[in-house]
């Protein structure tokens, strides 16, 4: 028997929509399709385009796509929020060479080779595409690729 | 070991996989002769390895033409920005598969995605979506704009279809997790219903190179119940005028036209246009002795021997 409640609109949009902003310099337009959902006693929050809607009587497993595990301002942004929407991110964001890129895919910490300004989680990528989530500590990037992504 | 995603020399091709040389011939598969000119050659193409076959995200393009470096690739010629691969290729294993650039799927189950010519803001539905690559496709020709629902009656498979989903950056689908023909949502809700069915997957038999046991009758009886239930539930959810895409991966008209049949006057079969390039029977009237509806004609199957695809079977219906 499930247990979790069926999802609802997150009720603290401008906060979320400030929160990307300031950490991470998305321009609130880049979700101006989208709307965020969230379920009752969970912590996450999920964005789906603005046409989804739940319909009473039918339980949701999964509206859209994770933006965040734990509720903003806690936590990271999910490898599958910053594979769609990261190329907007202008903050909170590292910008990887290819072999560089090949590292970090294989979930292996890469050299940043100086130590950035903004620590702490980020946003991966190379100059035209997100890579996914990483962590910032020191002059080192650890990739936060999850394991079950790397199929044989 | 994983393997990981950005080891491009990844293409071993020592390492074929031999329990794929066959050594019994599908005979089985010879209850459709009365369907076919040349059955020799249908059963003979029924154990040919079957090539994998990619293709691009438009909502994610390929960046570069490394992959093409990588390995042999052959463009499907009745389908864009589509190729076949070698049979021992694993681009699951690639970069480019999992930054959501391209998706691996059988090319004949490409024909229901595309046929059911989804549109931008519609609301569809996936009856049976795992593992998820017709529903991509859906999601794709919609530019992940609209709802999308993507039901799956197996716990088990929904993960492979929140995957597929998610690594090809879709946020137009929910996904439900309900026995499609019993899933709750209103009469008349939605514009367009992919049902593909489960089946006795005769026409996969490719993939196994011809080594799958003959089906079972009883098992034949049963699923053509759950079938009819399914499509039943497609209709109902379906808007008056709207579409509704039937496929299987079998050859059985029992399966197949016997079912459309027993929808009875609720829709119509339409013509099915099939892609340029793209081979098929029409759908038949008559197996065994059983006669089906005589619009079932506008149907198609894709045989091995003519298409050079797996089996597969599609039907369009318009909602009365």
């Amino acid at each position: 028997m499930r247990s979790y409640a069926a999802f609802e609109p997150f009720p603290e949009t401008a906060f979320l929509l400030e929160w990307l902003e300031r950490r991470y310099g998305f321009n609130p337009d880049v979700f101006s399709d989208h709307r965020f959902w969230y379920r009752p006693g969970s912590p996450a929050v999920w964005v789906a385009n603005k046409d989804c809607e739940p319909v009473e009587g039918v339980l949701l497993e999964s509206m859209g796509m994770m933006v965040t595990r734990q509720e903003p301002p806690r936590g990271m942004l999910c490898n599958v929020f910053v594979h769609r929407f990261g190329l907007s991110a202008t903050k909170h964001v590292v910008t990887l060479s290819k072999d560089q890129a090949s590292l970090f895919l294989d979930r292996r910490d890469v050299d940043l080779g100086q130590v950035p300004e903004e620590q702490g989680f980020c946003v991966v990528r190379t100059a035209t595409r997100p890579l996914g989530t990483g962590k910032v500590e020191g002059s080192l990037l650890h990739s936060h690729i999850p394991n079950s992504w790397i199929q044989g | 070991m994983p393997t990981s995603p950005t080891s491009l020399n990844s293409e071993n091709h020592s390492q074929i996989d031999h329990r794929h040389t066959p050594d019994a011939v599908p005979d089985h598969l010879r209850r459709y002769a009365e369907l076919l000119e040349d059955c020799d050659a249908f059963v003979q193409a029924a154990m040919k390895p079957l090539p994998r076959v990619i293709w691009e995200n438009p909502l994610r393009p390929l960046e570069d033409e490394a992959l093409f470096a990588r390995t042999e690739a052959e463009p499907v010629s009745w389908r864009a920005r589509t190729w076949r691969l070698p049979t021992e290729s694993k681009p699951g294993a690639w970069p480019e598969f999992f930054l959501g650039s391209i998706h691996c799927q059988e090319e004949a189950a490409l024909l229901a995605g595309d046929l059911l010519s989804a549109l931008p803001g519609e609301k569809i539905l996936d009856l049976c979506a795992a593992p998820g690559g017709k529903t991509a496709q859906i999601a794709v020709a919609m530019q992940d704009k609209g709802m999308l629902v993507a039901n799956e009656k197996t716990l088990g498979r929904l993960p492979s279809l929140r995957r597929t989903l998610d690594r090809l950056g879709v946020t137009c689908a929910e996904v439900t997790w309900a026995d499609g023909a019993r899933l709750r949502y209103p009469a008349a809700f939605f514009d367009r219903v992919l049902a593909d069915v489960p089946c006795t997957c005769e026409g996969t038999s490719r993939k196994a190179m011809g080594r799958r046991e003959p089906t079972d009758e009883g098992y034949r009886a049963s699923v053509v119940q759950t079938q009819r239930a399914l499509l039943r539930a497609a209709i109902r959810m379906c808007k008056p005028g709207g579409v509704i895409l039937y496929s299987t991966c079998t050859y059985a008209p029992e399966e197949n036209e016997g079912v459309l049949t027993a929808m009875g006057d609720t829709v119509v079969v339409e013509k099915v246009d099939l892609p340029q390039g793209l081979k098929a029977s029409p759908g038949v009237t008559s197996f065994q002795g059983r006669v089906f509806r005589q619009d079932a004609v506008n149907a198609v199957r894709l045989w091995p021997h003519i298409s050079d695809t797996g089996g597969f079977f599609v039907a369009k219906l318009r909602r009365l």
